[in-house]
């Protein structure tokens, strides 16, 4: 079953008086449980891409499907349902609640879904404790290290166990032994869940654990591969 | 419940910004219910002023007698007294006739209004026996003695002892007229009373204008204005009860008018200008609040990204700002409640000077009052103001675009 498809993606920025082609014609299907790294330099597009199929962004040309559903000419409101429901982000820049502890910011989007508190909670701390911040649920981000930060991020998208998660670079600030913790957990939840995946990552480590590697190249699919089951 | 927290805790974010945009709604508030009670109390004055000096909390007349007042439908009294002097809250009740003649000394004559009283009950509902500044006030068998403004006086050339006649028309329309002595002058601080008014016994105004015993009104003072409609929908019980079913219930706003109305539209024009000064206090919170959106639109766009519908972001900005306004309120409430209370005790006065004061018939100290109705229209306009402009943010939010407010840091 395909849970992502883009057909003839398009997007331009207007940048001062040039316009900068952020993706110039990108078609892509993703099925429901894959796990997929897309990769590519920076500046290839991949931010832009992510944030298109999440609803974040519009193309300027094209149709993306989530779902079944067609996004492209969505209301703010049923995007932000559609975000809310069905898609976890974590943002390249974490992208947290200074406010709000590690621990709420985790319970934040189950706090919108209308989850009762004590089970936000409990679920909160559980997924916390599983990447490795335990401990440190009290604390606010800003008093969190960057890859702490990333980590409490990557805990908010994934906690409500959404269809799709779409993760820009989630283990740029990690050490690799973090990173390949938070790679297993995500693997076991696309295992376990069914739930589908989608990385952007400069990062070795990620590619080889992806099922399905897509590089970008100027805005274009270079090339789109599927690898074999590692282990 | 978490919505609050956030609210909450971004309000403690900039906490100086917070505390001043709080203090600013609180200092509106404050001054608003200062000077809403001040005017309070300077209606109150007033009020006292015109039920001391003219006409009583009410006055019971017979039917049909206001608002000409003419001498023909007058009231019979008997019995009346009875039944006013046992009701809850009276303090004083006056029978009295009022009507007018020209009264005249020598050469000099004047048009006047007649007030025929009983000197000890009319001492318990005016002042009138209090502000006899030369001569003494009637005793109550001086079938000959008459009372003058100060000024009626200087102006028929009149003093102590000397006598004046007066001419008019009596009830059944014959002419009234008779020669009095005068025993003393008085000055009530009303400009317009001291030039016209003249008292005398009530059984020689009866006499002299044909009114068989029968008065015009019967004045009553209570013991408080607060009292005043209660009382009223008593005493036309009670006047039912003993069947005097001629007879009318008449509050001083009836029968002065003027003095109603001119509260009225001292109260509405301040309102307005509280209003305008409120809306330019709410231009600089107006401000506050935009700077405090303008300063998190990043941090909104992530919530919008996160999933939060739009409507709830509105809706948790507003909450910010209806939490500074609320704080705002209390701590206009803590510095002006004490204060206003002191004054309220305590009286401020003005200095005014005697001229003025009595031009206008008011007293050079007031004492502020906080009615319920001081809070209820110093809230309400610091209210609707400060949340009418916490709107515009708030709807801005909801308009956020995700990636663009992802992009500003
Ligand atoms: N809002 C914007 N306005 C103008 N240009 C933009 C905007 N967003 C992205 N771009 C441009 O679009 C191109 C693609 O950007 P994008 O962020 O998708 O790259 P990326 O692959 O995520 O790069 P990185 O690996 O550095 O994160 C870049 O040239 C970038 O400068
Ligand atoms: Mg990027």
């Amino acid at each position: 079953m395909t849970i992502v498809e883009a057909k003839g993606l398009v997007k331009d920025y207007r940048e001062g008086r040039t316009d900068v082609h952020a993706l110039r014609g990108v078609d892509l299907q993703i099925g429901e449980g894959e796990f997929i790294a897309v990769a590519g330099p920076s500046g290839s597009g991949k931010t832009t891409l992510l944030n298109i199929v999440s609803g974040l962004d519009s193309a300027t040309a094209g149709e993306v499907r989530v779902d079944g559903e067609e996004i492209s000419g969505m209301r703010c409101a049923d995007l932000s349902r559609l975000r809310l429901h069905k898609i976890g982000f974590v943002f390249q820049s974490y992208n947290l609640i200074p406010v709000l502890t590690a621990r709420e910011n985790v319970e934040f989007t189950m706090l919108l879904q209308g989850v009762p508190a004590g089970e936000r909670r409990r679920r909160a701390m559980e997924l916390l404790g599983r990447v490795g911040l335990q401990g440190l649920e009290n604390r606010r981000p800003p008093t969190l290290s960057g890859g702490q930060q990333q980590r409490v991020a990557v805990a908010r998208a994934i906690v409500t166990r959404p269809r799709l998660v779409l993760a820009d670079e989630p283990t740029a600030n990690l050490d690799s032994e973090t990173g390949a913790k938070l790679l297993d957990l995500m693997r076991e939840l696309n295992r376990a869940e069914n739930m589908t995946f989608v990385f952007s990552t400069h990062d070795p480590m990620v590619m080889d654990y992806s099922r399905r590697l897509i590089r970008l190249h100027d805005g274009l699919v270079a090339s789109d591969e599927r690898r074999p089951a590692s282990a | 419940m978490m919505l609050l927290k956030t609210a909450w805790r971004n309000i403690g974010r900039n906490k100086r910004r917070s505390i001043l945009s709080a203090l600013a709604i609180g200092f509106a508030f404050g001054l608003l219910v200062f000077s809403m009670a001040l005017q309070r109390g300077q209606y109150v004055d007033m009020i006292q002023n015109t039920v001391r000096v003219q006409t009583g909390h009410f006055q019971i007349q017979k039917e049909g007698h206001f608002p000409e007042r003419l001498l023909s439908e007058k009231l019979d009294p008997a019995g009346l007294l009875e039944v006013v002097d046992k009701l809850p809250h009276v303090t004083g009740a006056a029978p009295r006739v009022t009507t007018a003649a020209l009264v005249s000394k020598g050469e000099h004559t004047f048009g006047a209004a007649v007030l025929g009283i009983e000197p000890e009950r009319e001492k318990s509902v005016s002042t009138l026996a209090s502000v006899v500044r030369e001569g003494a006030f009637l005793e109550p068998g001086d079938r000959d003695g008459v009372l003058l403004g100060q000024t009626l006086a200087k102006n028929l050339g009149a003093a102590v002892g000397d006598k004046i006649v007066f001419i008019g028309q009596g009830a059944d329309g014959s002419m009234a007229a008779g020669k009095l002595i005068v025993r003393g002058l008085f000055k009530l601080g009303m400009g317009e009373l001291d030039r016209s008014a003249l008292a005398a016994n009530i059984a020689t105004v009866q006499e002299a204008f044909s009114m068989a015993g029968d008065v015009t009104e019967i004045a009553v003072l209570l013991d408080s204005e607060r009292r005043r409609l209660e009382s009223e929908v008593r005493i036309r019980a009670a006047l039912d009860e003993i069947g005097r079913h001629d007879t009318a219930v008449l509050g001083w706003p009836t029968l002065m008018p003027g003095v109603e109305q001119g509260i009225k539209i001292d109260w509405n024009s301040g309102l307005i200008m509280y209003a305008a000064l409120v809306l330019v206090v709410g231009f600089g919170i107006a401000n506050t609040f935009l700077m405090a959106y303008m300063e998190r639109i990043h941090e909104l766009g992530v919530l919008l990204a996160l999933g939060m519908p739009p409507r709830r972001l509105s809706r948790m900005v507003y909450l910010e700002s209806v939490l500074l306004v609320g704080l705002g309120i209390l701590a206009g409430l803590a510095g002006g409640l004490p204060i206003t209370w002191y004054y309220q005790v305590k009286g401020i006065d003005f200095g005014i000077n005697e001229e003025l004061t009595a031009k206008y018939g008011m007293s050079s100290i007031i004492h502020p009052q906080l009615e319920p109705l001081v809070f209820a229209w110093a809230g309400g306009i610091v209210l609707v103001i400060s949340l009418a402009v916490a709107i515009y943010p708030a709807l801005k939010a909801a308009r956020i675009r995700p990636v663009e407010a992802l992009r500003r840091t």
